[in-house]
């Protein structure tokens, strides 16, 4: 009887064993693995969520969040901050890490007439303020995950529709406002079942007392720690090139790995992008697996201001504890640090402009601003690229 | 007592092992993962052994000078290598936390960066960075305050109320009917002394909503103007 006992207790030991390390991804090589017992230990707010949220899962998002909400906002940003976030792109696969730390750097907002020009979060250590069931509703798939964080799952309108069928998609979305006073910035995330990312800014709020009618620009400063497959990393910039006046009608797309740290201009006519790569991450068909950021521009332009963080829309930096600051990047990329087949770090600027209309409010007869300003949102999109060895969400791969 | 019989015994191992394998690939709800929730903020008692450690280290005062600097204090953050070998399992050792403060005399304008263990409490690294670099702190917004209270001119604009204005703080849901915000802010005109110096803007908060009054103060002068209206700028849409 002893002896069935221990072959039972034996084969139990195996089975969990291979369910354990099914579940920490450490069949597949070149894949910095993660213990999911050691995830929930390290993370005070973990979530983890299959997609589809009914019936059997395809992929899953394991993410981390928290609020920061410091006294140094220079040094360390506050807000929402995402990370760290792994991804597990079929049900028996193995989670891979996609970013260590995403969140805001800073808000910029600059008048039309040379002043006022805001910092609106790193200058006066501005916090998220509180959400509720008004603004997070279970009908939208909402709950407040903390006093100041929202998270939300839902369907994200069609997936994929040709001749043979239709399909929707779902997404988790997690947000919180930061209380920049008389505005308020919506710090969005959103995590895709197709393992897109996107990073988004809603401004909305009150006019500026005095300045009611004053044009100004809403610039986000995004910090993206992306760290694909762990953080042997390189990024390259993206370019479709293509010359109108060529009776041809030709195009070409160019990839430009970068070696050293620095900012670069969004093209709105040559899809600007740029993709992060890790030289060992391959999908089954030997493709290099990327991520690509793309802005999601509102309203047609990046502007450009004579602050020259300003100046470029994309920046690349080595990742160093303590730059987190945007309004010092020049400074992080004048010495030309590598940034291949290391640590990176991609920044984003979006920009928006806001010239105030009636819709914002109007004057009472006393000389007060009556109205609020609807939210504007800009942002961009981490979108992969030959991570999956085909769709997982079509018919079975080929 | 029966012996089990061995086909009995696997199928046990199938359940358990199907039932493990399930568990991998529909993990626990959301609900359920994200139930636990620790604050990542610091205690009052770190706080206040931050500042001791910061205040009695010699390069510091060297920098800031021997008057009673402002202390800002960020979240702390762990070490990323550290972390990352936790979350891979290959140690059992919890990452370390360090954390960034800025260190500011506002009589001299100096300042310095300091990086502390929060583990040890041990100061890891000193050096002076600009002025530029040390954010707003609360006795910066309190300052402002008082001089846009003794301001005759904060006064007209404001009305007899201006006394009972206090200092809101961001993401504070408390609902005080005088309400005052500070809003930090820099310029880039070389002409213009808040280019250099420090400077926020107080506007007035009531529960009728904000007040048609901004009032300029440059801190580093120690002057307090009130904004005029700007209206829609030449040249734009109506």
């Amino acid at each position: 009887m002893n002896g069935i006992r221990s072959l039972r207790n034996c084969i139990l030991a195996i089975a969990f064993g291979l369910a354990s390390a099914s579940i920490a991804g450490g069949q597949v090589p070149h894949t910095t693995a993660v213990s999911l017992d050691r995830f929930f230990l390290y993370c005070p707010n973990a979530i983890m969520q299959n997609f589809p949220t009914i019936g059997p899962a395809q992929t899953t998002w394991l993410i981390c969040w928290r609020e920061v909400a410091g006294n140094n906002s220079i040094a360390n940003p506050n807000g929402l901050v995402i990370g760290p976030v792994y991804f597990r792109k079929s049900p028996g696969g193995p989670f891979f890490r996609v970013l260590w730390d995403m969140r805001v750097s800073d808000y910029f907002v600059p008048y039309h007439p040379g002043n006022p020009r805001f910092y609106d979060l790193s200058y006066f250590n501005f916090k998220l303020t509180s959400v509720s069931a008004a603004d997070c509703p279970a009908c939208q798939g909402g709950g407040p995950s903390s006093p100041h964080v929202c998270k939300e799952v839902h369907d994200r309108g069609l997936m994929w529709k040709d001749s043979g069928g239709v399909r929707r998609g779902e997404e988790l979305v997690l947000w919180g406002a930061i209380d920049a006073y008389n505005y308020r910035y919506i710090q969005e995330y959103t995590f895709r079942d197709d393992g897109v990312v996107m990073g988004r800014m809603g401004a909305t709020g009150q006019n500026l007392p005095r300045s009611e009618l004053v044009t100004h620009v809403h610039n986000a400063l995004w910090r993206i720690d992306i760290d694909l497959d762990g953080v042997t990393n390189s990024v390259s910039r993206l370019q479709h090139l293509e010359d109108p006046n060529n009776i041809a009608g030709t195009a070409t797309d160019t990839a430009t790995p970068l070696a050293t740290a620095q900012g670069m201009v969004w093209g709105a006519r040559t899809h600007d992008a740029l993709e992060v790569t890790n030289p060992v991450f391959k999908n089954a068909q030997s493709h290099s697996s990327g991520y690509r950021l793309m802005p999601m521009v509102t309203g047609g332009g990046l502007t450009q201001h004579y602050e020259p963080f300003t100046h470029n829309e994309f920046w690349v930096t080595p990742y160093n504890p303590g730059q987190f600051a945007a309004k010092n990047l020049p400074t992080y990329v004048a010495p030309n640090p590598s940034v291949a087949n290391t640590d990176i770090v991609l920044w984003y600027k979006g920009s928006l402009h806001h010239q105030p209309r009636d819709e914002d409010g109007a004057y009472n007869a006393f000389g007060n601003w009556i109205g609020t300003a609807h939210v504007m949102w800009t942002g961009f999109m981490l979108m992969p690229h030959d991570l999956f060895d085909c769709s997982p969400f079509y018919k079975p791969c080929p | 007592m029966k012996r089990p019989h061995i086909p009995r015994v696997f199928l046990t191992v199938t359940l358990i092992f199907t039932s493990s394998l399930a568990l991998a690939s529909h993990p626990r709800s959301p609900q359920e993962s994200s139930a636990k929730s620790k604050p990542v903020a610091l205690t009052a008692e770190e706080r206040l052994m931050i500042e001791r450690a910061v205040l009695s280290d010699k390069r510091v005062r060297e920098i800031v000078g021997e008057e009673k600097p402002r202390i800002l204090i960020a979240d702390p953050e762990t070490d990323k290598a550290e972390a990352e070998a936790f979350l891979a399992g290959t140690t059992e050792k919890r990452p370390s936390r360090r954390v960034s403060v800025a260190v500011f005399n506002p009589k001299t304008s100096k300042a310095a960066h300091v990086l502390l263990s929060l583990d040890e409490i041990r100061v890891l690294e000193v050096r002076e960075i600009k002025e530029d670099d040390v954010p707003f702190s609360r006795e910066d917004a309190e300052d402002a305050l008082a001089l846009a209270k003794a301001n005759p001119d904060v006064r007209r604009a404001v009305g007899e109320n201006l006394e009972r204005f206090n200092l809101l703080e961001s993401g504070s849901d408390a609902r005080i009917p005088f309400a005052a915000q500070a809003l930090p802010l820099r310029s880039t005109n070389p002409r213009d002394p808040c280019s250099t110096n420090r400077c926020l803007d107080l506007i007035f908060r009531t529960e009728e909503g904000y007040l048609p009054v901004r009032a300029h103060v440059d801190l580093t002068k120690r002057t307090v103007t009130v904004e005029s209206r700007q209206g829609r700028e030449k040249g734009e849409h109506p």
